[in-house]
């Protein structure tokens, strides 16, 4: 299943890109996301440790099931105001 | 630093009321960008933001504190794209019968928005 998961702000700079696209088994949870997305992109290093994942526009847990056209994003420290 | 202090005759020039039936309080906070940035010079801000999620998550962020702390209105703006020194990025403008409830939700409005809000600021150094 491919997976893309939006960056932005620092960590689209960590990773020299504002989207990463991951190849995953079926039925992925954020969990496996975050993990694939360590592996792919060493440079988001400690980033994602800090970071959420947002699907479709809301903060999503770990164990979030990711469906076929959910849109995610890596959502790191935000710097709004 | 300075303080000035007046007393006026009658109503105060200059100020926006809040067209708000019941209202007793109105604050307004602008967020303005400042002239430096880890104490380098910067000529402004770039700001980018994850639309549609940053509208939904102020938008949210504002109903609980209208709901929690029975405001009578919220009113949110914050800039995207290149904002100079000396101009503002962020207005939030709230109205409440008692000023106590408006000030506690300044504070905690703000506080939601450097957490939970995809916006991000990338300073331009001169």
């Amino acid at each position: 299943m491919l997976v893309r998961v939006k960056l932005f702000g620092p960590e689209a700079r960590l990773a020299s890109c504002s989207q990463i696209e991951l190849e995953l088994d079926a039925r992925p949870t954020c969990k496996h996301v975050r993990q694939a997305l360590g592996e792919h992109c060493p440079a988001l290093g400690d980033a994602l440790a800090h970071a959420r994942l947002a699907v479709n526009h809301d903060f999503a847990s770990d164990d979030r099931v990711i469906e076929a056209g959910d849109e995610l994003a890596l959502i790191g420290l935000v710097s709004g105001g | 630093m300075s303080v000035h202090v007046q007393i006026i005759q009658g109503p105060l020039p200059g100020t926006i009321g809040t067209g708000e039936p019941g209202a007793g309080a109105m604050l307004v906070f602008e967020g303005i960008v400042r002239p430096s940035e880890d104490d380098r010079p910067i000529a402004a801000l770039e700001y980018e933001a994850y639309e549609p999620m940053a509208s939904k998550q102020l938008q949210a962020l504002g109903q609980t504190l209208v709901r929690d702390l029975g405001l009578i209105s919220l009113r949110c703006m914050h800039s995207v794209g290149r904002v100079g020194v000396g101009q503002a990025s962020f207005r939030l403008e709230i109205a409440s019968r008692h000023r106590r409830e408006a000030i506690d939700a300044m504070d905690m409005f703000i506080d939601g928005l450097k957490r939970d809000v995809p916006i991000w600021k990338t300073p331009v150094f001169v």
